[in-house]
C-alpha cells in the first residue's frame, strides 16, 4: 500500500470509488447532479465503509444504462430523426416494391400456368401496400405491413440457405433494407404525426427511371447475357446506365431537398445497408470464394451469423453518434463565429 | 409526462416532495417512512427519476445550499407536478375500492371465511 492510500480516510477511498462509478454516466448528467449523488451516497452510507456495497453499485451502473438510453431516446425522437425515418421507410419501400416488381412480368406467366412462386407475388405487394398506407398516414398498420414484409423477404432469402448460403449473403443488404423499413415505421408509430416526406415524387421518380433501365437490359439482352451493347462480339456499354445515372441523380436531388440535419439521418440510417454490403464484401471474402467453390455448400458458422446480425446495428450506431459529434463540433464552431463577431 | 400510469418510484417521490420542498437524502428517507420501510429508494435510482420528473417539468429546483462542503439542492413540486399526482393518486384510489369492494363480495359469497 503507498503513503498516499494509507493517508487516505475510509470517507475519501469510498467517495472516490462512488466517483468512479459515477463515470458510466452521461456527462451532462454527472455535471447535473454528481456532487448531489456523491453527497448522499455518503450520508447514507455506514461509518468506516470503504467501498460501494453491491447493490449501491448495480443501482448506479444500471441507472447510468437507463439514462444514456433515455437520453439517445430523447435524441432519436427528434423531429429530423423522425423526417429521415419517414424519408427511409417511404423510399426503402418504393425501393423494395421496384425490386418485386422487375421480376414479376417475367414469372407471371408461369405463375398463371401453375408453375409459380407465391412470394414473386407477394413482394411487390406487400410494399404497395406498405407505400399506400404510410402515405395514408396509418402508422400503426404500415408498421405492421412492414414487418410483414420483412418477413417475406427473410423467407425469400432463406429459401436458398441449404443449397446456397453464398447467395444468402449477397442477398443480405436487401434483407436490411426491408428491415430497415420496417424499424423506420415503428420508429414513427408514437409521437406526433410526420408529414408526407419532401421530394417523395422525385424518390418515385428515380424508381420508375431505374426500373426502366433494367427493363431495358433485360428485354434486349435477357439474364443471361443481359445489360450490354455488343459490338463485334464484345460488350461496350450497359444500354440501362444512362437511366440509372438519371435515377440517381433524381434519388439524389430527392435527398438533397431534404435540408442539411434530415439529409445526415438518411445517411445514418441507409449506413447499415453499406454496412453489411461491405462485410460481406470484405469480411465474407474467403467464405463466398469457398462456398461457391465446394461441392457441398459450407453453411456459416455460429459467429458469422453474430457478425452479420451485430453488423447492421453497430453500424448505425457509429454512424448516430458520428452525426451527434459533427452536429456537437459544428454548433460549437457557429458559437465560437458568432462571438468573435460581437467583438 | 404522458403515461398514464406511474411507476411507484415516481409515485413515492412525487408524493415525498408534496409535503414541502426536499434534498436527496431527506426524499429517500421520507419514502421509506411513507412506505414504512418497504421500499428504500438508492441514489442511482433515485436521480433518474429526479432528473426525468425535472425534464417533464413535474418538479423544480427550489434552493440549493452547502452543507458540509457538499452541495444540498432541494426540489419542490410544480403545478403540473401537483396535477398529475392527484390524478394518479385518484387512479390508485379508484382501483383499490374496487379491490375492496369485490373482496367484501367474494367473503360474503364464502361467508366470511377468507380462502
Amino acid at each position: 500500500m503507498t503513503g498516499d492510500a494509507q493517508s487516505m480516510t475510509a470517507h475519501d477511498e469510498l467517495e472516490r470509488r462512488y466517483r468512479r462509478l459515477m463515470t458510466a454516466y452521461p456527462r451532462r448528467h454527472r455535471r447535473e447532479y454528481e456532487e448531489e449523488m456523491v453527497a448522499v451516497l455518503l450520508a447514507a452510507a455506514e461509518p468506516g465503509k470503504r467501498r460501494p456495497d453491491l447493490r449501491d453499485g448495480a443501482d448506479l451502473l444500471v441507472n447510468a444504462l437507463v439514462v444514456r438510453l433515455r437520453g439517445w431516446g430523447g435524441v432519436l425522437g427528434a423531429e429530423a430523426w423522425r423526417r429521415a425515418a419517414s424519408v427511409v421507410q417511404l423510399a426503402g419501400a418504393l425501393f423494395l416494391l421496384g425490386v418485386g416488381l422487375h421480376r414479376l412480368p417475367l414469372r407471371l406467366a408461369p405463375f398463371l400456368a401453375g408453375g409459380a412462386d407465391a412470394l414473386d407475388v407477394a413482394r411487390p405487394a406487400v410494399w404497395a401496400i406498405v407505400v399506400a398506407v404510410a402515405l395514408a398516414g396509418l402508422r400503426r398498420v404500415a408498421t405492421g405491413v412492414a414487418m410483414a414484409g420483412a418477413v417475406v423477404e427473410v423467407v425469400h432469402v432463406a429459401r436458398w440457405y441449404d443449397h446456397s448460403p453464398s447467395q444468402v449473403l449477397q442477398s443480405s443488404w436487401l434483407v436490411t433494407v426491408a428491415l430497415l423499413v420496417a424499424v423506420a415505421s415503428a420508429w414513427l408509430v408514437g409521437g406526433p404525426p410526420v408529414t408526407a416526406p419532401r421530394g417523395r415524387w422525385w424518390f418515385a421518380a428515380a424508381l420508375v427511371v431505374a426500373f426502366g433501365g433494367r427493363v431495358v437490359d433485360d428485354r434486349l439482352y435477357g439474364y443471361s447475357s443481359h445489360l450490354a451493347l455488343i459490338v463485334e462480339g464484345r460488350p461496350q456499354v450497359r444500354l440501362g446506365v444512362p437511366f440509372y445515372l438519371i435515377a440517381a441523380a433524381l434519388a439524389g436531388w430527392a435527398w438533397w431537398r431534404q435540408g442539411g440535419p434530415v439529409r445526415r439521418r438518411i445517411l445514418a440510417l441507409t449506413a447499415p445497408v453499406a454496412g453489411i454490403a461491405a462485410m460481406v464484401s470484405y469480411g465474407f471474402a474467403g467464405f463466398m470464394y469457398s462456398s461457391q467453390r465446394f461441392p457441398s455448400p459450407i453453411l456459416l458458422q455460429p459467429v458469422q451469423w453474430a457478425v452479420l446480425l451485430a453488423t447492421p446495428p453497430a453500424v448505425f450506431a457509429l454512424a448516430a453518434v458520428l452525426v451527434d459529434r459533427w452536429e456537437r463540433l459544428s454548433a460549437l464552431v457557429r458559437l465560437g463565429r458568432q462571438a468573435e463577431n460581437v467583438r | 409526462m404522458t403515461d398514464a400510469t406511474m411507476r411507484e418510484p415516481t409515485f413515492l417521490v412525487l408524493t415525498a416532495l408534496a409535503a414541502e420542498p426536499q434534498h436527496g437524502y431527506a426524499v429517500i428517507e421520507d419514502v421509506r417512512r411513507i412506505t414504512d420501510g418497504r421500499v428504500t429508494l438508492r441514489a442511482g435510482t433515485l436521480y433518474a427519476v429526479l432528473d426525468r420528473l425535472r425534464n417533464d417539468g413535474l418538479i423544480e429546483v427550489d434552493r440549493e445550499e452547502v452543507v458540509n462542503s457538499r452541495l444540498r439542492r432541494y426540489y419542490r413540486l410544480t403545478a403540473l407536478g401537483d396535477r398529475r399526482l392527484a390524478d394518479e393518486s385518484a387512479r390508485l384510489r379508484h382501483q383499490a375500492t374496487i379491490a375492496d369492494r369485490r373482496l367484501r363480495e367474494r367473503r360474503s359469497r364464502l361467508g366470511d371465511a377468507p380462502a
